[in-house]
């Protein structure tokens, strides 16, 4: 393989933009006082200047090095398209600075077990297996890692570079085993997509060097060069070509070079042209699909990508290609949805509208159905159900696509509303708990949805007025009574905020009114909600709460539940008084409408943990304004539902 | 103290308005030994989970009512976990499968096996048996309702299944065989009425004839939302007389408007303006059905009587078409779309081109 | 998963627990022998004489369901391997229990490959030298499954004959397919039927006249064990009260989920097929029917679309499953004499694309509508 044999060995072979190369090596280099314990002389000042030069945009020197004598970002992220030779560097790095390589790639499965098995262990010994020199290790293709939970990969990788909370070993203090590690060795990351979302964590701590795309002089150069080793006659031009098809993958176009020569001695433009044909598919990105399937070819890229003119003319297989190489055919699919009737023409008969429409259904249909059935047979089909838009709608006119945002936007208010809902019947079922009364048949999602969320909404917003309770109508008072009544058995409240111009309001909690309201309009027929009344109804409602409570409490005096939380109850105390006043805060923070998602405990993981042991204590803090700072404990968890009963908090002291 | 809807439930067989033959024939089969599996279908709000909560107590005594809420979790042959609400008293467990999504089988079997293998412990209870519930049965998935088929029949003897569907469409003859079916049609409008005014009078109040009349139309049989409707009512005019109106709910008035839009222009500016609604609707989580159905009655009553019938034929298909689809808005449009043309086709003149 | 014996054993537990009087009569009053089987002459003759000979293939069942296949198998190894040897010479699997491929390689593979214990010589029984093994509802079994089963049919041959039993044979793979001898069972027909229930209404000492089982023929459709399903539910719902009240046709209509034919023939007439005066058979919901009819009557003279609407809801309100109501609309179109054949084939068109949106999950009220729609089109286009 060319690839091979012209892959550089040294340093100097390299090419490409020299600053990246260096930037690389610089951040290997300050590994040196930790890896092979040199101090850094003056030898290296001269280095150490050049580099702080170079990549002032990493400012990595500017910080010391850490008491390992590390450098502050302990991994190196090295990103760009493939071919630009990241692999090769990071190999020719790690010769240069005396490091023998651990390769992590593709090939290895990247889950988090790898770390453990082979990571960990590598790092800890310092070397390889029967190599002098000390390990560096190279995660090739760390976008392609997957998982996003706290075992993945990433996760796992980033929890190595994060030290333990450990003091500093004084000398014949013996290390604890159990401790963890720091991290001694370097690692090097490789990835095509910088942005990706596996590795969005990554990014913060990492060094990242960037690739850029060489000039294509460059590239054509150093192919120029390879062809006269390698005795084939090359015209300038198809160099050229092959240089600007490839888009600088130089990887690509030696393999093409190559291939050329094992039949041929001489290279020209017809020649590349054929061997290209389908190269570089593999980097469309949705956006071009989306231009090339809306907008018919341009003269000069028609030329670009090395095709004559009757070729352009053939649009479906080049589509089908383009489509099938995006690899987000659902998203290519979604964009023509989101742009289509926004394009530029008459049609005065519709029948492009239903024929487009009539594409997109059956792609849909075809899609879901494969994913169902998991007959991935007809994934080859699909791309075919795309291409038809070229012939309906393609038109030099037509603007740029951009992302579609809408399908996403809808995704995500549907599930925030989702989680209103949710939180609406995980209020229901509470209640039902505690007063056997069963609104259970009111929770199927539709009913939910469709009936009793809007009506209800109409049930607590009556026309009430904002009076005192002393001079309230006999009629109005009965009207507020059966609201509190109602709102209090559906766990329904009003919380006091601030709104962002700093007016105080009262926010309807789970905010019931939020999800059934449209474009932010409320009907005609239910008042506006004003604040006066909805103070009055807050403060109503923690009385009939502070009631209630006080009711359970008596009821439970008799009982024993003091010497089942007995064990527990001194630190509960303290806990209560020293989190309430955070809790408090804690709260009201969390009580922005987005963030309105799941109830959270103290600790702020979401209470969903029935099966503990222990009894966990959650708190809800109703703390009503302008009272003192009330804290009230409910008991929702525990092994029985005989000791779950709501107590006071002095019951227990 | 709490809704209407809830407070006024009947709570045993007797209390129930309406259907009494088929109150009393629960009765009589709770009274025998003899207790098959049941199988209660009928269309929302006609009372079903109450008829089979008043089964329950009926069978079971006041016991069925004291209820608790477990959390439980399953794990599916792919190991992943499920976190399951499950409501369950001494004596019966209520599932709701639409919860689980495509595990309903994992967690139907688990519930099955377990109830199945623990013998009724309480010696005083009325019954050698325990119930379990399956709520919204229809959605079962194929899988899980092939499952079910022998379970019942391996089970019988301490375990009885008790299915509350929509319909019975969805269900495969081998599970309808195997149940006593119970069909709850909704109350008529005397019945209905019947209620409300059982209900006014506990309520002390008087309930004018107008106002009954206008809940029950607006209900169309549905006896939950005309007493979540009557005590809206009451809480916004307390005094119930002339000129109230029975407010939509959001949903139904945007989607009016919709149709409106729909009707009035066809043009692409309008899909868009339309698309944007539709995903309005989407993002609120109303099901997709529920928009297209409500959409194109609305239009269909704004069209003329001509195409009326292919307004509604092509919602039939692209509603079938979106259940077995994922991207639900596709077939929202494309049903818009479809609909446009035939509008413009029609006031224009322009007989529809061969392209169907 | 249990292994073979213990799951007979807690089943033969299970079944002992039940009081007799609740087993479910389908259990109660299976076929003992083969000889019992109503209606499948042919297969009967056939299996007799693999009785005799005590030689058998593999085997095939397929027939619409009730028609007695797993009656027949059941039957039959009862009489090869009588009571005794049962439990360790038959595995029966079903639909629910785990039939993966996994199931197939180690549960099936397990139990056909251990050699039969020498039984003791009952004279009653033959006892022939090979176990069987049941596949029910084979047509459930993924290809995979399938596929696994081939060489375990012919490896093992010599000492496990398969019995696979399903719906539709065209479902079983080929290979498998050309392995078994096949046999087809037919739906029974009205005469066996109807011996079958009044012979059980005897044991069950319940009383029934010739309408009800006329109504039970004709609901159940050939498939016996829903016939006497329903015959029970009846049975059940006349005992439990406190007085004992007769079954009636249209009890029996209700338990089978049938919708009333009065409330068809209405429905049809709003949609235009006016079919001939329905007192003859089936009318059996003489309280409604005037009052049904008179609305729908006054609907049939508009037949606009709002009328078929508010006729749409009304069926809808009353809870009546749509598939149900397709399928006797279906019956009732086919035997109309007054509708033209081209009329017909078109509503038959109509009604199979509607089945299948159903099936497909679609919504019941919309179906509905466009069947209701389509047809008076239909109607009004010829006529």
């Amino acid at each position: 393989m060319w690839v091979d044999k012209y892959r550089p060995k040294r340093f100097t072979d390299l090419v490409g933009d020299e600053s990246v190369h260096r930037a690389a090596l610089a951040w290997l280099k300050e590994w040196d006082q930790c890896v092979f314990k040199k101090r850094p002389n003056a030898g290296s000042k001269r280095k150490r200047d050049a580099r702080a030069g170079e990549d002032s945009q990493n400012d990595g020197f500017t910080r010391p090095p850490d008491e390992w004598g590390r450098p502050h970002e302990k991994i190196l992220l090295l990103s760009g398209p493939p071919g630009l030779g990241k692999t090769t560097l990071a190999h020719v790095v790690a010769a240069q600075a005396g490091y023998s390589v651990l390769e992590i790639n593709a090939s290895d499965a990247r889950t988090g077990n790898i770390i453990d098995e082979r990571i960990k262990p590598t790092l800890e010994a310092g070397q390889c297996l029967n190599k002098k020199k000390p390990v560096l290790i190279v995660v090739d293709e760390v976008d392609g890692a997957t998982g996003e939970n706290s075992t993945s990969f990433v996760a796992k990788l980033i929890q190595l570079t994060i030290d333990g909370k450990r003091k500093r070993l004084k000398p014949g203090e013996k290390r604890n085993p159990k401790e963890k590690q720091p991290l001694l060795r370097p690692i090097i990351c490789i990835c095509n997509d910088l942005w990706a979302s596996s590795i969005s964590k990554l990014r913060s701590i990492a060094r990242i060097v960037q690739f850029r795309v060489p000039v294509p002089t460059q590239l054509v150069k150093r192919l120029r060069d390879i062809c006269d080793i390698e005795g084939l006659k090359a015209e300038s031009r198809a160099l050229t070509l092959l240089a600007n098809v490839a888009k600088s993958d130089f990887r690509g176009c030696l393999n093409t070079l190559q291939m050329i020569h094992t039949r041929r001695q001489e290279v020209t433009e017809v020649i590349v042209r054929n061997a290209t044909v389908g190269m570089k598919e593999a980097e469309t990105t949705t956006q071009a699909v989306w231009n090339d399937i809306f907008i018919p070819l341009s003269k000069k890229r028609i030329k670009d990508m090395g095709m004559i003119d009757e070729d352009s003319q053939k649009y479906v297989n080049r589509l089908a290609r383009m489509v099938e190489a995006s690899g987000t055919m659902d998203k290519v699919m979604t964009g023509c949805f989101a742009h289509y009737a926004s394009l530029h023409h008459t049609d005065p008969s519709w029948k492009r509208y239903l024929r487009a429409q009539k594409w997109l259904t059956t792609f849909d249909l075809f899609s879901s159905t494969m994913r169902t059935e998991q007959e991935y047979a007809v994934l080859q089909y699909m791309p075919y159900m795309v291409v038809p838009m070229y012939s309906i709608f393609a038109d030099s006119a037509n603007p740029k696509v951009g992302n579609p945002r809408a399908d996403w936007e809808c995704h995500v208010k549907a599930k925030a509303c989702e989680e209103i809902y949710k939180s609406l019947s995980g209020c229901v079922v509470a209640d039902h708990g505690r007063h056997t009364a069963s609104f259970r048949h009111l929770l199927s999602k539709e009913i939910v949805v469709a009936e009793f969320a809007p009506i209800l909404n109409r049930i607590i917003s009556p026309p009430l007025r904002p009076v005192n309770s002393q001079v309230i109508r006999p009629q109005e008072k009965a009207m507020l009574k059966k609201l509190v009544d109602v709102m209090v058995s559906l766990e329904l409240r009003f919380v006091q905020e601030k709104s962002e111009d700093g007016q105080l309001m009262y926010r309807l909690d789970p905010p019931l009114d939020v999800c059934i309201t449209y474009e932010g309009k409320r009907s005609s027929d239910i008042p506006p909600p004003r604040y006066a009344v909805r103070h009055m109804v807050a403060a109503a409602i923690e009385d009939e709460y502070a009631a209630r409570q006080a009711d359970a409490v008596e009821k439970n005096q008799g009982r024993k539940v003091s010497s089942f939380f007995g064990r527990q109850k001194a630190d509960e105390g303290q806990l209560g008084r020293r989190e309430a006043p955070e809790a408090a805060s804690k709260k009201a923070e969390t009580k922005a409408p987005e963030t309105e998602k799941q109830p959270v405990d103290f600790f702020g993981r979401p209470i969903i943990k029935r099966k503990q042991p222990e009894p966990v204590k959650d708190a809800a803090v109703p703390a009503p304004p302008l009272k003192k700072v009330k804290v009230t404990y409910k008991h929702n968890e525990g092994a029985s539902a005989a000791v779950r009963k709501p107590i006071k908090m002095h019951a227990l002291l | 103290m709490s809704l209407w809807v809830d407070k006024y439930r009947p709570r045993t067989l007797d209390d129930l308005h309406y259907h009494p033959d088929l109150s009393q024939r629960l009765k009589s089969l709770a009274a025998t030994g003899d207790f098959p599996h049941m199988l209660f279908y009928g269309p929302s709000g006609a009372g079903k989970k109450t008829r089979i909560a008043c089964t329950l107590r009926q069978l079971f005594g006041t016991g069925a009512e004291k209820i608790k809420i477990d959390q439980r979790v399953f794990m599916t042959p792919s190991k992943r976990k499920l976190d399951v609400n499950i409501v369950q008293s001494n004596y019966h467990i209520e599932i709701t499968p639409s919860d689980v999504g495509i595990y309903d089988r994992v967690v139907i079997q688990e519930i099955l096996k377990e109830i199945a293998q623990t013998q009724q412990v309480d010696l005083n209870a009325k019954q050698r048996f325990k119930v379990v519930i399956i709520n919204e049965a229809d959605s079962l998935t194929r899988d899980a309702q092939a499952a079910l088929r022998r379970t019942m029949e391996k089970y019988m003897s301490n375990m009885r299944l008790i299915l509350c569907a929509n319909s019975t469409s969805k269900l495969i003859a081998p599970i309808k065989s195997r149940c006593l079916l119970m069909r709850v049609a909704a109350p008529d409008d005397e019945e209905m009425l019947a209620v409300l005014e059982h209900v006014a009078k506990k309520e002390k109040f008087h309930l004018p004839e107008e106002a009954a009349t206008g809940i029950i139309n607006d209900a169309q049989g549905n006896l939950r939302k005309a007493l979540l409707v009557l005590e809206a009512l009451k809480m916004q005019s307390p005094d119930l007389t002339s000129n109230i109106t029975i407010a939509k709910p959001d949903w139904e008035t945007y989607c009016s408007k919709v149709a409106d839009m729909i009707v009035r222009e066809q043009s692409p500016d309008k899909v868009l303006e339309v698309r944007a609604k539709l995903y309005e609707l989407l993002a609120h989580c109303i099901p997709p059905t529920t928009i297209l159905k409500t959409i194109a009655y609305c239009v269909a009553e704004k069209s003329d009587e001509a195409i009326r019938a292919d307004i509604m034929h092509w919602a039939a298909i692209y509603e079938v078409r979106m259940r077995i689809g994922s991207k639900k808005i596709f077939h929202l449009e494309a049903w818009v779309v479809k609909v446009m043309s035939l509008t413009k086709h029609h006031y224009h003149g322009i007989s529809l081109s061969d392209d169907e | 998963m249990f292994l073979k014996p213990q799951q007979k054993q807690s089943k033969e537990a299970a079944k002992h627990a039940i009081d007799p009087a609740l087993q479910p009569w389908v259990e109660k009053y299976r076929p003992k022998t083969i000889d019992d089987v109503s209606s499948q002459e042919h297969t009967v003759t056939v299996l007799r004489k693999a009785l005799t000979s005590t030689n058998l293939p593999h085997m095939l069942f397929y027939g619409p369901p009730g028609s007695g296949k797993t009656s027949t198998i059941l039957a039959l190894s009862r009489q090869l391997f009588g009571p005794e040897n049962f439990r360790t010479r038959v595995l029966e699997l079903n639909a629910s229990d785990e039939r993966g491929i996994s199931i197939v390689r180690e549960k099936i593979k397990n139990f056909a490959r251990q050699t039969p214990r020498a039984a003791e010589n009952d004279p009653n029984y033959p006892c022939p030298p090979y176990k069987i093994i049941i596949l029910d509802e084979a047509d459930s079994m993924t290809q995979d499954a399938q596929g696994a089963l081939r060489r375990i049919m012919e490896t093992y041959a010599r000492i496990t004959r398969f019995c696979l039993v399903c719906n539709y044979v065209t479902r079983i793979i080929e290979p498998l397919a050309s392995r078994c001898s096949k046999f087809r069972f037919k739906p029974l027909d009205i005469e066996s039927t109807r011996s079958r229930l009044n012979h059980i209404a005897t044991e069950e000492k319940i009383d029934v006249t010739p309408e009800v089982i006329d109504t039970l023929i004709a609901v159940s459709d050939g498939d016996l064990r829903r016939a006497i399903t329903y015959l029970q539910s009846a049975a059940r719902l006349s005992n439990a009260g406190d007085l004992k009240v007769a079954i009636t046709p249209r009890e029996i209509q209700e338990t089978a989920g049938v919708v009333p034919t009065a409330t068809v023939r209405a429905f049809a007439a709003s949609l235009g097929i006016d079919s001939e005066d329905p007192t003859d058979e089936m009318d059996v919901d003489e309280d409604d029917t005037a009052k049904v009819r008179a609305t729908f009557r006054k609907a049939q003279q508009q037949r606009g679309f709002d009328d078929i609407k508010s006729q749409v809801k009304l069926i809808m309100r009353k809870g009546y499953s749509v598939a149900q109501l397709l399928y006797q609309l279906h019956d009732l179109v086919v035997q109309d004499s007054l509708i033209t054949e081209r009329q017909k084939s078109n509503i038959a068109l109509i009604l199979g694309q509607a089945d299948k949106s159903l099936t497909d999950g679609g919504d019941e009220e919309l179906q509905l509508l466009e069947v209701a729609l389509k047809i008076s089109q239909a109607m009004k286009d010829i006529s």
